[in-house]
């Protein structure tokens, strides 16, 4: 939960109480009560800013109708109640919680069964989807107190003023011109309640991600990051609603909301984009998307599957003819195309059944369901085509989509045109050229003015000269400048999921790091309308440690798929297997990267009775496959466990390897292990259509007089394709075996090296899927909870640790304070001045000390000096070479020593007033000497 | 060394001591047993040794045509020859002889190892053609010449030399000269090439080095552009158009005019044929850049016709492939039932009954191996009709597109000989102006006094003017003629070409298809067929 929200129940919290206590009071009474009193209490100014209620505080009494709609915005208040206590607020009054909850729960039941069109399925739908999302509590919004607000939010610029009177006369105008037309959405209420122009709503601003400079990036964002809350009341338009700023700190809005929050984004990246105010039909209203097929599996069907075809040949060759009967072919044909036909009914029957069922039922309010979407006219960023934006799920419409039903008016943070076409049609026959005064009446003349349309450019002129009212500028917008800071923008939903529901799918999406296993986006596809049976769980990972990134589930075949990253030390690259596919010998598929294993492996497959087939790439032994039969073990007598199943035979093939004498190598070769076999099969050569062929029996190493048998016998049974070859040199035909017999060895080894490998693999995957880690991304380390924690502690401990050490060593009353024993508070004036006494006078003997401990060294010196010259000049005349070295060595020692000391005195001399001056400043100002602190205290 | 071998008389290279070596030197172990059944070929040894035999000659080899490796070391050989037959040998040691010269290895190309070390050798030479050449080991000879070390500038590939032993060693600087001048020596005398010895050589020899560099790259550089204008005069020799892409036609025809070499003296006739010069060039381009064009046209025909003789041939070939396997499959359970039906025909006695089965079994087996033989033989009539039929079409095109570039060039021939003909008449013009300047002597003729001299005469002047027309002609029609008769040739033999190669390989498959079927027929006579035996006693009597 976002900051805001830990704030909000602080601040909320004096309100609640009395709420609860009213409604606990009056426990059966229906919500409308509950609303009335919104209104009444926000009379008052204190009130109104603190007011918790999300959509109600506009106080607006519902009717009916507003009953009837709302019945999926009453179920997630009271999810959202109880989730958003649950996890910001769990030490609230629990009893408390209980009865908000029970009450906002009954009545929503209430208002449900009351519904007379809407399945029991759909309800179903709409509650396990508001159980799953947790969008911010209703507490949550409107925390802040008015006065948080800056000032252009509670009130009016001069120029805003002017605006609110020169819209007041084209409300006047516009009800008198048009008294059948609901009035326009025009100065709704902002967050403090103040009438502001809808055009003012609008804030460009461009987010600094790389993602929102494109209008999908925006629309995706727009709809993932804020939760979508419907109209209270579907068929008005409402009377106020946040400003952008504001919902994008809550995460939360409606459809106005939505649009404008996503125009403000798109004319910062400078888009044409425009809020439209209209009408919609209930699945776009209530954003039920359960009919709309997922945008991800759309991608799936796209392939670009583009033929290239071969350069025309002038050449041909005949095509052999084909001698059959064409009577024969027609009738043929005719019972294909029969059956063909009965195929295609029977599927057209299905489908036209199919839709039947899933048919959405008829809407009562169908025309009259109030909406807000975007629209974005050509003319900036290359947009050709004007589209629109669905802001509440962020897909883009084309202008001619039934989804819309009618346009009133439409606005962008210059000015605001009203409708003046007939919507008969839905939008389909709309134009959207807002200088046509024919189709579109502007707010402000200046902004219609810059294209005007020529005919009735001299009438305009003269009746903007009259008026000069409409000649103004729209203010500038009052709202803060949207932001968005790099955590919330990677959290991305609200709560860090988001669910959708689409036709026959379910998207689930988590903000990273938030899942335990790394989990970003999981997609169900079921295979039937009401979403029973699951035909495929596709699920999509990031940063885990494993570099698994996705896993496809197929529950029908209990099969799945899991695809890694490069980066893993065994190169894999995809797993497929059974569900409780654990043995060794189950059936598997695994893929590696290409170009990375030293053995050029590229998939390896091991298939159901026993045998390993294995691919390669790019060897240099040209090898590309080998394929391995595997026997079952047989029962023996003795130690089990270590015997391995016998391989029954090895198949490998390669690649032509040219070699320019006219030998391409072996082309297939077949190790019959049972029945000790080697039979060999060469390439063709070029232009032939046969290839040699050996088929060798192994001798047994012992026994030489097996071995010219063997080899005559291989030289007859053999094919050799040239006619005129001599038959084969029995000693090459030796040499020819030998080479096979060792690479026989070789694949054993290596059949036997990849079974152990497939036995590690699966370890090694159990190990991984047990103790799942996430590998934390170098920039994404502050969306990780416990990293940030982490760090700010470090942080919060070095910070301590520095202080500390400062503190400790800078202190120079520290020993006299310790001495005292005195806290600090109860030191009275003469102690204090007793105390900085005493540290000056031992700081004074402490620099007295010091001169004279160099003064003393310094004499010793002198002293010993003179003691040794006295020494040397009594003795000089007996002394040794050595002694007298050592004399000398010993003078020149003690004359630096005291050369040293010297200067060491002198800057003593020197630095003691000084040091003296700057303890003595030090401690005037010392607030334990001045006695500041006990003062303040 | 070689005195241990002086006082006994020389051994002649005999086929005893070769099967001798052979037998000797061949493979050992298990393969052993099967030399003993079957002789080693002289044509299969690759590798043979001849040492300490006191061989005098180097003879009687050419058997060993497959020698990769050939020592003949501690023999004493007087002279390399003889061993030209063995054009892969990589190995040849030659060590310790007596040899004083080296020569007759020009055929061993791939020599990679030679070992010359304790002969008698003074110069190196004769070994241009070993640019293979790896090791190269002289040491313990005569050489004493630094300079011919220079000789192996040559040899790119040569990493190791061995000189010790030689005089040349005994010099100062001997080794930063070699260092120096041999800069892919790696190894001198089996030692690294020290990087202290190039450089001493090389700032001593720095002079000569970069002017022997220089005069090698200047060669190489006047190769590789004589190499280039060789291929270029080749792509326009292919194109029929080769003299033609500048003037050289135009000299042609004036270069050996001894008729025109008078008229050229006259005053103005310079002009003209400047003129005619100007005006021909440019037609003679045209006739060039036409030739050039239809080169690439034909050439673009050829490779699409080649194109789809390959797909065509590849095609049938993957497929026969594809039936040859079929049939192998087939091929192994109808040899089973046939050794089924033997078999019970053994268990159960040998009646008519067994006979026939076995017969249906063998006969399943004859009938499928022709059905595999009609069905390759009749892809293979029907491929090589088709086949034929595109190279006849390809021919035809090929022909059309001859024709229209014959028609294009003479038709600019044509220009030219219009223009030498105007050329001709402005130079009658000019003769007889000259003519009568001579006739009037007047005094600003300047020619040549021969010249002068035949400008009295009329007859003469227009016999001359006449003889240089004709010449002119001739040249034209001659290089027109060249070119369509060779047009013609190569279009003649280009089809011819393609269809001989077509049959060839026709030929070859079907000898390939019936090949392979009677093999796979003749193992039906591996069975032992159980026969009733009452047949022979009824013809017995």
């Amino acid at each position: 939960m976002s900051d805001g929200g830990a704030e909000a129940h602080t601040v909320g919290e004096s309100e609640e109480p009395a709420t609860a206590d009213q409604t606990d009071g009056e426990a059966p009474a229906p919500q409308e009560n509950g609303e009335h009193n919104g209104p009444a209490e926000s009379e008052g100014p204190k009130e109104d800013s603190e007011h918790p209620a999300g959509e109600d505080e506009y106080g607006v009494v519902p009717d009916v109708q507003s009953n009837l709609s709302d019945k999926s915005d009453q179920e997630s208040h009271d999810d959202v109640l109880s989730e958003g206590e649950e996890t910001a607020a769990g030490e609230r009054d629990s009893a408390r919680k209980e009865s908000i909850r029970d009450r906002l729960r009954r009545e929503g039941r209430e208002r449900a069964r009351s519904e007379n069109y809407q399945s029991e399925t759909q309800l179903a739908e709409l509650d396990s989807t508001a159980l799953i999302k947790k969008p911010p509590s209703v507490s949550d919004i409107h925390i802040l107190a008015r006065d948080d607000y800056p000032e252009s939010y509670t009130s009016d610029t001069p120029k805003e003023t002017k605006l609110f009177q020169h819209t007041q006369r084209f409300l006047a105008q516009y009800t008198h011109l048009y008294p059948d037309r609901k009035p326009p959405f025009l100065n709704p209420l902002n967050d403090c309640r103040m009438p502001k122009c809808a055009s003012t709503f609008i804030r460009p601003s461009l987010l600094p991600y790389l993602d929102c400079y494109d209008w999908q990036g925006c629309a995706s964002f727009v709809a993932d990051h804020l939760d979508y809350r419907p109209l209270k009341q579907p068929t008005e338009t409402p009377e106020g609603m946040m400003s952008p700023a504001t919902a994008l700190r809550y995460q939360t809005a409606n459809c106005f909301e939505m649009s404008t929050v996503l125009c403000s984004l798109l004319v910062g990246a400078g888009y044409r984009a425009y809020v439209v105010s209209g009408y919609a039909v209930r699945a776009v209203c209530l954003r039920d998307t359960t009919r709309v097929v997922c945008p991800d599996m759309m991608h799936k069907d796209e392939d670009d599957s583009t033929v290239e075809s071969a350069p025309e040949n002038r050449y041909q060759l005949k095509p052999q003819k084909e001698l059959a009967s064409k009577y024969e072919q027609m009738m043929e044909e005719r019972v294909r195309e029969a059956a063909r036909k009965m195929e295609r009914e029977k599927l057209q029957r299905e489908l036209e059944e199919t839709n039947e069922r899933e048919k959405e039922p008829p809407d009562p309010l169908f025309g009259m369901r109030v909406h807000a979407w975007v629209l974005v006219l050509p003319g900036e960023r290359d947009v050709t085509e004007p589209f629109f934006i669905e802001s509440t799920t962020g897909m883009g419409k084309g202008i001619r989509c039934g989804d819309y039903l009618g346009i009133e008016s439409l606005w962008n943070q210059t000015n605001y045109w009203i409708n003046l076409q007939y919507c008969i049609n839905g939008v389909r026959d709309l134009e959207y050229d807002l200088f046509n005064p024919a189709h579109w009446e502007f707010l402000l003349l200046r902004d219609a003015l810059r294209t005007p349309h020529p005919d009735e450019l001299e009438t305009d002129l003269e009746e903007a000269v009259l008026d000069a009212d409409r000649l103004m500028e729209m203010p500038l917008s009052w709202v803060e400048r949207l932001q968005v800071s790099k955590e919330r923008y990677d959290e991305r939903f609200p709560c860090g999921r988001k669910v959708m529901r689409f036709y026959r799918s379910k998207l689930e999406q988590f903000s990273p790091y938030t899942m335990k296993d790394g989990l970003v986006r999981r997609l169900t596809v079921y295979s039937d309308f009401s979403c029973d049976t699951v035909e495929t769980i596709t699920e999509s990972y990031l940063h885990r440690a494993d570099r698994l990134i996705s896993r496809k589930i197929t529950p029908a075949t209990g099969w799945i798929e899991d695809k890694f990253q490069r980066g893993r030390d065994d190169a894999l690259q995809e797993h497929q297997y059974a569900v409780l596919g654990h043995n060794p010998e189950d059936r598997r598929v695994m893929r590696y990267f290409p170009k990375t294993r030293t053995d050029c492996l590229i998939a390896r497959t091991v298939g159901e009775g026993g045998f390993i087939e294995e691919d390669f790439q790019d060897r240099d032994d040209k090898l590309y496959r080998r394929v391995t039969e595997v026997g079952a073990i047989q029962k023996k007598f003795g130690p089990a466990g270590t015997t391995r199943k016998p391989l029954v035979s090895i198949t490998e093939r390669m690649h032509r390897n040219p070699r320019g004498d006219g030998d391409d190598g072996v082309s297939e070769r077949t190790f019959d292990l049972a029945d000790a076999k080697i039979s060999v099969v060469f390439h063709a050569r070029r232009g032939r259509v046969t290839a040699e062929r050996r088929e060798f029996a192994k001798p047994h190493p012992d026994d030489k007089a097996r071995l010219v048998p063997i080899l005559e016998e291989a030289a007859a049974s053999g094919y050799s394709a040239d006619v005129d070859e001599l038959p084969p040199r029995m000693l090459d035909l030796y040499y020819m075996m030998k080479a096979q017999m060792d690479d026989e060895e070789r694949a054993v080894a290596a059949v036997r090296e990849a079974e152990d490998e497939i036995v590690e693999l699966l370890n090694a995957r159990t190990q991984e899927e047990a103790a799942l880690d996430l590998e934390k991304a170098l920039f994404d380390s502050d969306l990780v909870p416990q990293i940030r924690s982490d760090r700010k502690d470090l942080e919060a401990f070095i910070a301590a640790q520095s202080t500390r050490l400062v503190e400790k060593d800078k202190d120079p009353l520290g020993p006299f304070l310790a001495r005292l024993n005195i806290p600090e508070s109860e030191m009275s004036t003469p102690v204090r001045f007793k105390l900085r006494d005493e540290c000056m006078q031992a700081f004074r003997q402490r620099l007295v000390d010091k001169a004279n401990r160099l003064q003393k060294q310094f004499e010793e010196e002198t002293e010993a000096l003179q003691d040794r010259q006295h020494w040397y000049q009594q003795n000089y005349v007996g002394l040794t070479e050595e002694e007298e070295q050592e004399y000398l060595r010993f003078c020149h020692d003690t004359m630096f020593r005291l050369h040293v000391l010297e200067l060491l005195l002198e800057r003593h001399k020197q630095m003691a007033p000084v040091k003296h001056r700057t303890l003595e400043r030090r401690l005037r100002s010392d607030p334990r000497i001045t006695g500041q602190n006990a003062q303040d205290g | 060394m070689n005195n241990l071998y002086l006082g006994d008389d020389p051994v002649v290279i005999c086929h005893g001591l070769l099967s001798a070596a052979v037998l000797e030197q061949g493979p050992k172990g298990e393969a052993e047993t099967i030399v003993e059944h079957e002789p080693v070929r002289f044509k299969d040894v690759k590798e043979l040794s001849l040492s300490y035999r006191k061989i005098l000659r180097i003879d009687n080899l050419w058997e060993f045509t497959s020698l990769t490796k050939l020592q003949l070391d501690n023999n004493i050989i007087e002279r390399i020859e003889n061993i030209f037959y063995m054009p892969n040998l990589k190995w040849l040691d030659l060590s310790f002889n007596r040899i004083e010269k080296i020569e007759n290895l020009n055929q061993l190309i791939h020599l990679e190892d030679l070992s010359l070390y304790s002969n008698k050798i003074s110069v190196l030479e004769n070994l241009d053609k070993q640019q293979k050449l790896q090791v190269l080991s002289i040491g313990n000879n005569c050489i004493d010449r630094l300079e011919n070390v220079l000789y192996l500038r040559t040899l790119g590939a040569l990493g190791s030399l061995g000189l010790a032993g030689n005089p040349v060693a005994e010099h100062p600087e001997y080794k930063s000269y070699i260092g120096a001048f041999l800069p892919h020596l790696t190894y001198l005398d089996y030692r690294l090439v020290q990087d202290e010895w190039r450089q001493q050589g090389l700032k001593k020899h720095s002079y000569e080095i970069e002017e022997m560099d220089l005069l090698e790259h200047r060669d190489e550089f006047e190769k590789e552009k004589q190499k280039q204008q060789q291929e270029q005069e080749e792509r326009y020799r292919e194109a029929f158009v080769e003299g033609l892409s500048e003037g050289q036609l135009f000299d042609e025809m004036f270069d050996g005019d001894k008729d025109g070499d008078h008229l050229y003296h006259m005053q103005g006739a310079e002009e003209l044929r400047e003129t005619l010069k100007t005006q021909v060039v440019p037609i003679c381009k045209q006739i060039f850049d036409v030739g050039i064009e239809k080169e690439q046209q034909r050439a673009e025909e050829l490779s699409q016709l080649i194109r789809c003789l390959k797909e065509g041939r590849d095609s049938d070939q993957e497929k026969a492939v594809g039936r040859m396997d079929e049939f192998l499959t087939d091929k192994e359970t109808l040899l089973g039932d046939i050794a089924a039906a033997i078999e019970m025909a053994e268990v159960a006695g040998v009646n008519d009954e067994t006979e026939a089965a076995i017969d249906t079994a063998i006969q399943a087996y004859r009938d499928r191996c022709q059905s595999l033989w009609s069905q390759l033989m009749g892809s293979e009539v029907v491929l090589n009709d088709g086949l034929e039929e595109v190279i006849q079409e390809f021919g035809r095109n090929l022909t059309d597109m001859v024709s229209s570039m014959l028609e294009a060039t003479q038709a600019l021939f044509a220009q030219v000989r219009d223009l030498e003909a105007g050329y001709t008449e402005q130079v009658t013009e000019l003769a007889l102006h000259v003519l009568e300047k001579v006739i009037r002597n007047d005094e600003d003729v300047d020619m040549p006094p021969e010249t002068t001299e035949l400008f009295t005469d009329k007859e003469v002047v227009m016999s001359l003017v006449t003889g240089s027309h004709d010449f002119h002609l001739q040249v034209l029609d001659g290089r027109e003629d060249r070119m369509t008769s060779r047009v013609k040739t190569w279009l003649q033999n280009t089809i011819a070409n393609l269809l001989q190669e077509e049959e060839k390989r026709n030929r070859d498959r079907v000898i390939e298809i019936n090949h392979f079927l009677d093999k796979q027929r003749e193992e039906l006579d591996e069975f032992e067929i159980p026969r009733v035996p009452e047949m022979e006693l009824d013809i017995a009597p």
